[in-house]
């Protein structure tokens, strides 16, 4: 009975859509810069001691914001949930919980370098498969947990 | 008493940073009073000078404005803050500072009750006090935050009453004054409820018969939405998502957007009055200290932490049946919750047991990104933000009324474009005009005494000079008195006069 519903929930989730992930990458992180440096100086005036400006407002920081903008949109639960569906949201949480649990750090770290591609302007196809493949097998240790 | 001071003092001192932080220049930042911080302080005034609101009803169950009927706790909380400090931008949002800044404390016992850790405990008080999403909240009227005040409190005195019925009756009225502060807290608080009844049966069950009692006050309570039914629903049905085309799929988006990283660390809320741009609604040195909170709660078999998790996981409901979403106003109910789940982070890394100069690497990184971000976010909050969302803050208004206040004599009519807004509750508010005189022409919102508000256009009705005051766009007599600009420099209103 386990076995049927882990392929039927299996299939759901492998048939579900590959929602496409927001055009943010390092092209778009540069293209940024420009702009939010000149109205965020143009905002502190000029009365501002011109060190804080420049602390506050200038690349490194602009460059990291986007770069976070970019990463949390792989880990957005609205884009997991439509890559996988409700079942398989929950399935992929639980096994993220399992590794963290398991403490099995090779795989924590593929899930940590993954955003990396669509930022560097790779195919964001390995994330979709692999999420997929990551709510399986969550959906798998789920079903066959002992009560 | 000595021993109390040494005991608490790092408690006392985050309680003292969390006041600094809620009432520094608590009357200039946000920039003005929004039209609802505007009304619920008129009404207050009305209230406590006539014992009628602006309508005219005596001492309401549900205080009405602009269309909207909202819960009555925030204009009574106002009053004794308008009595003492007068009906400006102190006596309105003064009560907001004072019970958040109490939500730390409160946060600090929840904490302290649910996991046991004095450590976790100050941890959380701690980044409560700094946290944006609740300072933001903290340092305006916003009945929301009274609801998160006495939500936590109803819970907290409710994990403390062991079998004490006052203290079940005491944290029953918490909840009932909480259902009875914002629209939202009539969906959250019986969530919240429930949640704890979830837990707790037990210890609610053991008190057999002398359940009674909390039953009373609440059903006493919750009169009031009873009483005002059909008026209750008003605001849900103008953002509930039942009028969306798909309102389940409008519900399971809305929800998760609230768990969305980018919402939580780097851009926050859309709306100009709850979040700085550029700020996410947490700090970002959290993001790890969240992860690993998290981690550690879930490794957790007691009740306590559970209870944290479920709370984490309900208190996206409510805002997520409404839109837009995310909403760090609807979903303010949450934050002490996060502070809790990243002080059990920072806990774990401090008391971990890695290499000492690894774990020493990791707190000095932490703590560098973390002075980064607060100083980053006090440079938004108190330079940016005033300039930037000047005009969600109805930013002008309070300089033109006073400027027409002080020449109205010399005119017959005031003529007041409707273009920003609800301009009569502004000149209400800021001329502090006599509520028992007013109640009597409320109903017309199109004028009261010698003001007059138009929308495209205005005609003259009444013989003699007349005060015409337009936005900039707006065509207006040719002699022009004073023109009035917002903060960030933008012109906001020109004061004109017609020469007969």
């Amino acid at each position: 009975m386990k076995i049927i519903l882990i392929i039927i929930f299996s299939a759901i989730i492998l048939v579900q859509a590959n929602p496409s992930l927001p055009i943010c990458n390092v092209n778009t992180a540069k293209q940024a810069i420009p702009p939010r440096i000149f109205y965020e100086q143009t905002i502190d005036g000029k009365d501002q001691n011109i060190l804080l400006t420049r602390f506050l407002h200038n690349k490194i920081g602009i460059y990291a914001s986007e770069f976070g903008k970019c990463y949390a949109n792989v880990f957005d639960p609205n884009f997991i949930y439509h890559l996988l569906g409700a079942i398989g949201l929950v399935t992929w949480f639980y096994f993220v919980y399992l590794i963290a649990k398991r403490r099995l750090y090779p795989i924590i770290a593929i899930l940590a370098v993954l955003p990396m591609l669509p930022f560097l302007k790779f195919s964001p196809l390995p994330i979709l498969l692999i999420y997929k493949l990551f709510a399986i097998i969550g959906l798998a240790f789920l079903l066959s947990k002992p009560k | 008493m000595k021993s109390f001071l040494t005991r608490n003092v790092v408690l006392i001192v985050i309680m003292a940073l969390a006041a600094a932080l809620r009432f520094y220049q608590l009357g200039q930042n946000p920039p003005s009073l929004f039209v609802d911080e505007v009304s619920n302080g008129y009404n207050a005034y009305s209230i406590l000078k006539t014992g009628r609101d602006e309508y005219g009803n005596f001492l309401p169950l549900v205080v009405r404005s602009f269309g909207d009927y909202n819960p009555p706790l925030s204009a009574y909380l106002l009053i004794p803050s308008i009595a003492a400090f007068g009906l400006n931008e102190i006596g309105v949002r003064f009560p907001s500072a004072l019970l958040g800044t109490l939500t730390v404390l409160t946060t600090y016992f929840l904490a302290f009750k649910l996991l046991g850790k004095k450590k976790i405990a100050l941890l959380s008080s701690f980044l409560l006090a700094i946290s944006p999403w609740h300072l933001q909240f903290s340092r305006y009227d916003h009945e929301a935050n009274f609801m998160v005040f006495f939500g936590v409190l109803g819970v907290t005195l409710f994990l403390n009453c062991s079998k004490n019925l006052r203290v079940l009756v005491a944290s029953t009225v918490l909840f009932g004054l909480a259902l009875n502060s914002y629209q939202g807290a009539k969906i959250w608080i019986p969530i919240l409820m429930a949640t704890v009844f979830l837990f707790y049966h037990k210890e609610i069950l053991s008190f057999k018969y002398k359940l009674i009692s909390p039953f009373i006050i609440l059903f006493l309570f919750c009169l009031p939405i009873i009483l005002n039914f059909k008026t209750s629903l008003i605001r849900g049905q103008s953002v509930g998502i039942l009028a969306q085309k798909n309102p389940l799929e409008t519900f399971i988006t809305g929800y998760l957007a609230h768990y969305n990283p980018n919402f939580l660390f780097i851009s926050g809320d859309s709306t100009g009055r709850h979040s700085i741009p550029g700020m996410g609604e947490l700090y970002v040195f959290e993001a790890p200290l969240v992860i690993l909170g998290l981690l550690f709660l879930i490794g957790q078999k007691t009740m306590g932490p559970k209870f944290i998790l479920a709370w984490l996981l309900v208190a996206a409901i409510p805002p997520a049946t409404a839109t837009p979403t995310p909403h760090a106003l609807r979903g303010l109910s949450v934050i002490p919750i996060w502070s809790i789940i990243a002080a059990c982070g920072a806990y774990v890394i401090l008391s971990s047991k890695i290499k000492d100069n690894f774990k020493k690497g990791i707190t000095v990184a932490l703590i560098l990104i973390a002075s980064y971000n607060i100083i980053t976010y006090f440079h938004l909050y108190y330079i940016h933000y005033p300039k930037e969302k000047a005009l969600d803050w109805s930013d002008g208004y309070k300089e033109m009324i006073q400027t027409v206040d002080n020449i109205k004599d010399d005119y017959s009519s005031i003529a007041i474009s409707t273009y920003y807004g609800h301009p009569y509750i502004f000149t209400l508010f800021y001329s502090k005009y006599d509520p028992a005189k007013y109640q009597s022409q409320s109903a017309d919102k199109t004028k009261f005494a010698k003001f007059e508000f138009f929308g495209p256009s205005w005609k003259k009705t009444k013989p003699g000079k007349a005060l015409v005051i337009t936005p900039p766009w707006q065509a207006h007599p040719d002699n022009v008195l004073k023109q009035i600009y917002s903060i960030n420099g933008d012109l906001r209103f020109t004061i004109s006069q017609t020469q007969i």
